[in-house]
């Protein structure tokens, strides 16, 4: 009944030891173009039904006040406020058919940000920081900067660390633009901060070898990197948006949209992967007076933001390398509430993606009747992101471990197949 | 019994002897089989896997009763149990085919596991619907005819290109199960209801004496039948810690370094741990014979003895104070505090510190800021009003001490107007109402989720979803615990503006699957049925708050140890399971008995800890301690958080800051609401947007906010410098006012040499950044 040899066995090791990631690890990852983001961030909900996915037929209830006017694709027509803009929609793919469940600005914004669902045992990184952290700085310029800061935790790296936090760089827009804390302080020229860091040498010089977590070694690399940066020549050029002719400036349009744009490019051109711009605070958010609102200020900002900046890479040869996508995370809804707003509506929204080898001129999906649902080629937002994924080469399919041990991929999407 | 190996024993106590794991056999039929081990415990109280030994030597002597080992001149028995065969014969699906997709890592929830599966194969996640597994299996992946064709196996062997790569080979015992039963043409259970209620893994707990140590772990599974069934190679095993202890797929573990770590063992649905210990080698005969304040000490202490680890040695009386002050009030001692307590001679110097510490007001602030932050007042609605509201109700809670049990019951049965509170429940003025108000959405599974982690230290949100990974936790549970709050609402009030929460008329939660009415039911335990004419809050407080809850009182000693340690004995600080088990258990139970035993007096609890030799240690690590990190050898360093950093940087530099909405003087700590600017919030200072632990780890702006914001440019040029004095006061007092210690020789002549060379307000200047940028002063230690 007792079988002796039952006591001891031989070790099955070979294969017990092998995990799934390791296989993962095990595969290369594809070779690709050396490719930056640019995401103009519409954060609040751009919304589709008055600029991208107009429906001049619906019922007074629906309908935008707005007309629609030709743009360079055949057939396609946007709001009248985006003219520069619809002189460039052959340079760019539209997708109509976004999709998700959220309605919600936080999870909306997380799922949008992180290609994840909002769970409250996940602060799921962004894809922003997730990028930082695969493919890592170029140079000494952080690789993942957010104009002008995060809000909340979805723009930021989540479990994956504080390393991989963007650098924010502030409202661009202001009178002798400066990045925080990146210049010395009055007073104090390098001669003087390093008579000062010398110092603090001697004062730790006691206590410097005694925490053996890494935090103290993780600290010290930091102020080599925040000293490097704050010295760096190529960082002190590219924040310095006042270089910039006069002419494009103007041409960028003087607003946040407009001059983080602007600022975008000459960090991409620096070397920054990933540069998310924005306005704050949910200032996309038109739950009343969408239309003036729009008329007057959000869309002429928008226009000559994004149409400047398409301009300007593709004169300066950029675009090829640099992907352009503008989005809020979600659309708004059909039917114009009492205040004459839109409220947040994520079943069906626009998408506007070009440069890095996105076909140019291409629209893909179709919502209904109404604007409301898709009608065709629903996107799921996991997908997309997948996509940004694999076009920057990073392996979508690795997984992480969460700070409280749940595993996640990168992407739980596939790769569409229609973004070039 | 198997209890008995656990226990922390004084090391001189032991003879010799002999053990035999597990220590009853049972047997289920002519069939089963049970794989044993031989444990010998030597006369210093360490243990060694000596199975190989006992085995080599040919000494097991089985009969129908028992089995006998002899080794070493021991001798051991372990009691067999011989019982009818408890199932039909031949190989169940469900408890011998089902477990293998989770013990070779196939039913992951990075694998097929996955809710979208794996390439068109699903499985269910950790082996939890053996049915669906069964017609998942069978849809086309096996072949009765010829068995070794199955593409199950075939993929699993990697004989067919396989993405999740080799699983086992064809000689190994799970290739051999399923081509048995797809032999016996793959039936399905005739009764799947009989599944896995229980696990046992022995030895629950060992010390290795260093790499190359080996132990077999014994894993037995108890069936919802009754019978009970050797598991061992039918488990899947990890690390925790990989690098400390490796694990097989047979259950044998192999130190590789000194260090601690949790092996985790797991099938269908259940999961336990073991936790492994690896020292360094024995414990010498000149290890040191340590003094102790009180029990902290003994467990401590007796534990870093059993691993061969040397703890640091008493703090410094300076090191003492500015310790003591950070962590109990958020400041640093004045000069003359510092002074006086220095030049003191009275022995108990140390305790009578730590009680007028535990009396200031400024103690009562630094816990209402941090249980603001967990409640995550002031978000939505009930903004800064309801926060404010929320924050003075947890301060005036401590500055009357009251006991953790009432503060808890008041927060949680609190209602009325979030921002002109009043309380309904006797003797309360104001009651943080808001509390059930975190986003403008809340509702009962949301309270479920927060209140089991924030008081009962359980992450029962997984279960809102899926049923727990890891521990038993299922979506019964979870809505069961969810329905306590189905009659909390908020009411709108519209003519201010400001909601109320209110206890509803009625009110139900819903299994989000089976669509049924949930009745509450505390966690593990007892139904409480709704009624009209209570509130089933009170049943739920009454489990909560009751002495012997296992949750409840654990869950805050943790977190108090964690605020004083940097480090709870279970990490994260709200993440008690099974699998995640504490450094120190029974320094656990004996803190979370003493609180209760206390009514729930957290001062006491705090001066406990407080008065430990364990907290006075000093941080700086020896030789021994270098590489512990959990065991509390030393004092852990960490950070200071953000408000005590920017408290006390207003306090060297004698220049206060300024708070938009808040009142001249006020301090950071005092801050109720919102970021509180931008060092707060680069600082770690939470959005209060989800509940989490603050991130003490450096950044890159941080740093740059050190070097060159304006946050310290402002308080160094404001800087109150008594130019007057000599230079030698001078650098003293700030020395003293900073770092609560004297400059070395040599800070004291390059600082001189400075002031010497250039303009002397300029030079202290600098002195200030270098200190304010200092790990001596930026770090807890």
């Amino acid at each position: 009944m007792h079988r002796r040899g039952f006591i001891r066995i031989g070790s099955i090791a070979a294969f017990g030891t092998l995990s799934w990631g390791d296989v993962l690890r095990l595969r290369a990852a594809a070779p690709a173009k050396d490719i930056s983001i640019i995401h103009l961030w519409l954060a609040g909900g751009l919304s589709h039904l008055d600029t991208f996915d107009m429906r001049p037929q619906a019922d007074r209830k629906y309908r935008s006040p707005f007309r629609q006017i030709p743009t360079t694709i055949d057939g396609l027509q946007i709001t009248e406020h985006l003219p520069r803009t619809a002189q460039r929609m052959n340079r760019v793919t539209l997708i109509r058919s976004m999709t998700h469940k959220q309605s919600a600005h936080g999870a909306a914004q997380t799922l949008m940000l992180s290609g994840h669902d909002a769970l409250p045992t996940l602060l799921a990184p962004a894809m922003a920081s997730v990028i930082a952290k695969e493919l890592g700085a170029r140079n000494e310029l952080p690789p993942y900067v957010n104009i002008p800061q995060p809000r909340g935790n979805n723009a930021r790296a989540g479990f994956l660390g504080p390393k991989y936090n963007p650098f924010s760089a502030g409202n661009v827009n202001v009178p002798n633009y400066s990045v925080r804390d990146m210049d010395l302080p009055m007073g104090v020229d390098w001669a003087r901060m390093e008579g000062r860091h010398s110092l603090l040498n001697l004062v730790d010089s006691k206590i410097k070898d005694w925490d053996t977590s890494e935090a103290f070694g993780t600290l010290d690399s930091y102020y080599q990197s925040a000293l490097e940066l704050m010295k760096s020549p190529r960082a002190k050029k590219a924040f310095n948006i006042a270089e910039e002719p006069e002419k494009v400036r103007n041409d960028y349009g003087r607003t946040q949209m407009g001059q983080g744009c602007l600022l975008a490019r000459r960090l991409v051109e620096s070397g920054v992967r990933f540069v998310s711009v924005g306005k704050g605070e949910n200032e996309w958010d038109h739950h009343s007076n969408l239309f003036p609102a729009y008329a007057n200020e959000f869309m002429p900002e928008l226009d000559n933001a994004f149409a400047a900046l398409l301009d300007d890479l593709e004169q300066r040869g950029m675009l090829d390398s640099t992907l352009v996508i503008l989005t809020g995370e979600f659309g708004r809804t059909a039917e114009i509430n009492v205040n004459t707003g839109r409220d947040h509506w994520p079943n069906c929204f626009s998408l506007v993606v070009a440069g890095a080898g996105v076909p140019k001129g291409q629209i893909i999906g179709a919502s209904d009747a109404d604007g409301m649902y898709v009608k065709d080629r629903p996107v799921e937002v996991p997908d997309f992101t997948a996509t940004l994924f694999k076009k920057l080469g990073v392996d979508f399919e690795k997984e992480y471990i969460s700070n409280i041990g749940r595993p996640l991929k990168i992407s739980a999407g596939h790769p569409l197949n229609f973004l070039g | 019994m198997h209890r008995l190996l656990l226990a922390l024993v004084p090391l001189s106590a032991f003879g010799a002897s002999l053990s035999i794991q597990p220590p009853r056999i049972v047997l289920h039929g002519a069939e089963a089989t049970q794989i044993y081990a031989v444990t010998y415990t030597d006369n210093q109280g360490y243990e060694h896997d000596v199975t190989a030994e006992c085995a080599a030597n040919n000494v097991a002597r089985t009969t129908m009763r028992s089995v006998a080992v002899a080794c070493r001149g021991l001798r051991a028995v372990a009691p067999i149990t011989v019982k009818p065969a408890a199932r039909a014969p031949g190989i169940s699906f469900v408890n011998d085919v089902s477990p293998i997709f989770t013990m070779s890592g196939c039913a992951g929830a990075n694998c097929h596991g996955s809710i979208r599966g794996q390439r068109g194969f699903k499985l269910s996640l950790f082996g939890v619907e053996p049915k669906l597994d069964f017609d998942a299996v069978t849809a086309k992946r096996i072949d009765p005819k010829q068995p070794e064709q199955s593409l199950l196996l075939k993929k699993a062997t990697a004989e067919t290109a396989h993405g999740g790569g080799l699983r086992f080979t064809p000689d190994s015992l799970q290739y051999r199960t399923i081509r048995d039963w797809v032999a016996q043409g793959a039936p399905y259970d005739q009764d799947d209801t009989v599944r896995v209620v229980g696990l046992q893994v022995y030895p629950e707990e060992r010390v290795l004496l260093g790499p190359q140590k080996k132990q077999q772990l014994i894993a037995v599974a108890t069936y919802s039948d009754g019978s009970v069934r050797d598991v061992t190679r039918l488990v899947q095993y990890s690390s925790n810690g990989p690098d400390t202890v490796q694990v097989a797929a047979n259950g044998v573990l192999t130190a590789l370094q000194a260090g601690e770590t949790a092996i985790m063992v797991r099938t269908m649905g259940q999961a336990v741990a073991a936790r492994i210990l690896v020292a360094s080698g024995p414990t010498p005969t000149d290890y040191p014979k340590l003094a102790v304040n009180n029990y902290i000490d003994d467990q401590i202490f007796g534990k870093l003895r059993r691993l061969n680890i040397r703890p640091s040695g008493l703090t410094s009386d300076g090191e003492f104070l500015r310790r003591v002050y950070l962590d109990t009030v958020g400041l640093l001692p004045t000069e003359a505090e510092t002074r006086r307590f220095l030049a003191s001679t009275e022995p108990n110097k140390r305790s009578a510190e730590i009680d007028r510490l535990l009396n200031r007001r400024e103690f009562s602030e630094l816990w209402a800021m941090k249980f603001t932050e967990l409640f995550r007042a002031g978000t939505r609605e009930a903004g800064a009003k309801g926060a404010r509201i929320v924050y003075n109700f947890i301060r005036d809670s401590f500055l009357q001490n009251k006991p953790y049990d009432r503060f808890v019951r008041e927060t949680l049965l609190s209602q009325g107007a979030h921002s002109f509170s009043t309380s309904s429940l006797e003797g309360v003025t104001e009651s943080p109402t808001s509390f059930y108000n975190i986003s403008f959405d809340s509702n009962a599974p949301d309270h479920a989720t927060n209140i089991s982690q924030l008081f009962l230290g359980v992450r029962l949100e997984c279960a809102k979803c899926h049923n727990h990974p890891w521990e038993k936790w299922t979506q019964d549970d979870f809505y069961g615990f969810a329905a306590f709050f189905a009659r909390v609402g908020i009411k709108e009030v519209y003519e201010n503006d400001e909601n109320a929460t209110q206890y509803m008329e009625e009110g139900a939660v819903e299994h989000p699957k089976t669509k049924r009415k949930m009745v509450a039911r505390v966690l593990n335990g007892k139904l409480v049925p709704d009624s009209q004419d209570s509130d089933i809050r009170e049943d739920l407080l009454a489990w909560m708050t009751s002495p012997d809850n296992p949750y409840f009182a654990r869950t805050i000693v943790n977190r108090v140890w964690k605020h004083y340690f940097g480090r709870g004995f279970v990490e994260e600080v709200d993440d008690f399971r099974v699998t995640n088990p504490p450094s120190h258990p029974a320094l656990l139970d004996a803190l979370a008995k003493d609180l209760v035993e206390h009514k729930f007096d957290l001062r006491h609890l705090m001066r406990t800890i407080l008065n430990s030799r364990t907290y006075q240690l000093s941080a700086e690590p020896n030789e021994s301690n270098r590489a512990d990190t959990i065991n509390f050898s030393r004092f852990p360093m960490r950070r200071l958080v953000a408000e005590t950093l920017l408290d006390t940087m207003s306090q060297v530099t004698g220049a206060p800051e300024k708070f938009p909405g808040y009142p001249p003087g006020t301090r950071a700590m005092q801050v109720y609401a919102g970021a509180g600017g931008y060092m707060l919030s680069s600082f770690g200072r939470l959005s209060r947007d989800i509940i989490c632990e603050r991130d003490a780890q450096p950044d890159m702006a941080q740093t740059m906010h050190l070097i060159s914001g304006s946050t310290l440019q402002n308080k160094l040029s404001k800087a109150q410098l008594d130019l007057a004095l000599p230079d030698d006061q001078l650098l003293e007092q700030i020395y003293l006012r900073s770092l609560v210690r004297l400059p070395s020789p040599a800070e004291r002549s390059a600082v001189l040499e400075l002031v010497k060379t250039g303009d002397r307000r300029k030079a202290y200047q600098d002195l200030l950044w270098a200190i304010l940028n200092s790990k001596d002063f930026l770090y807890q230690h």
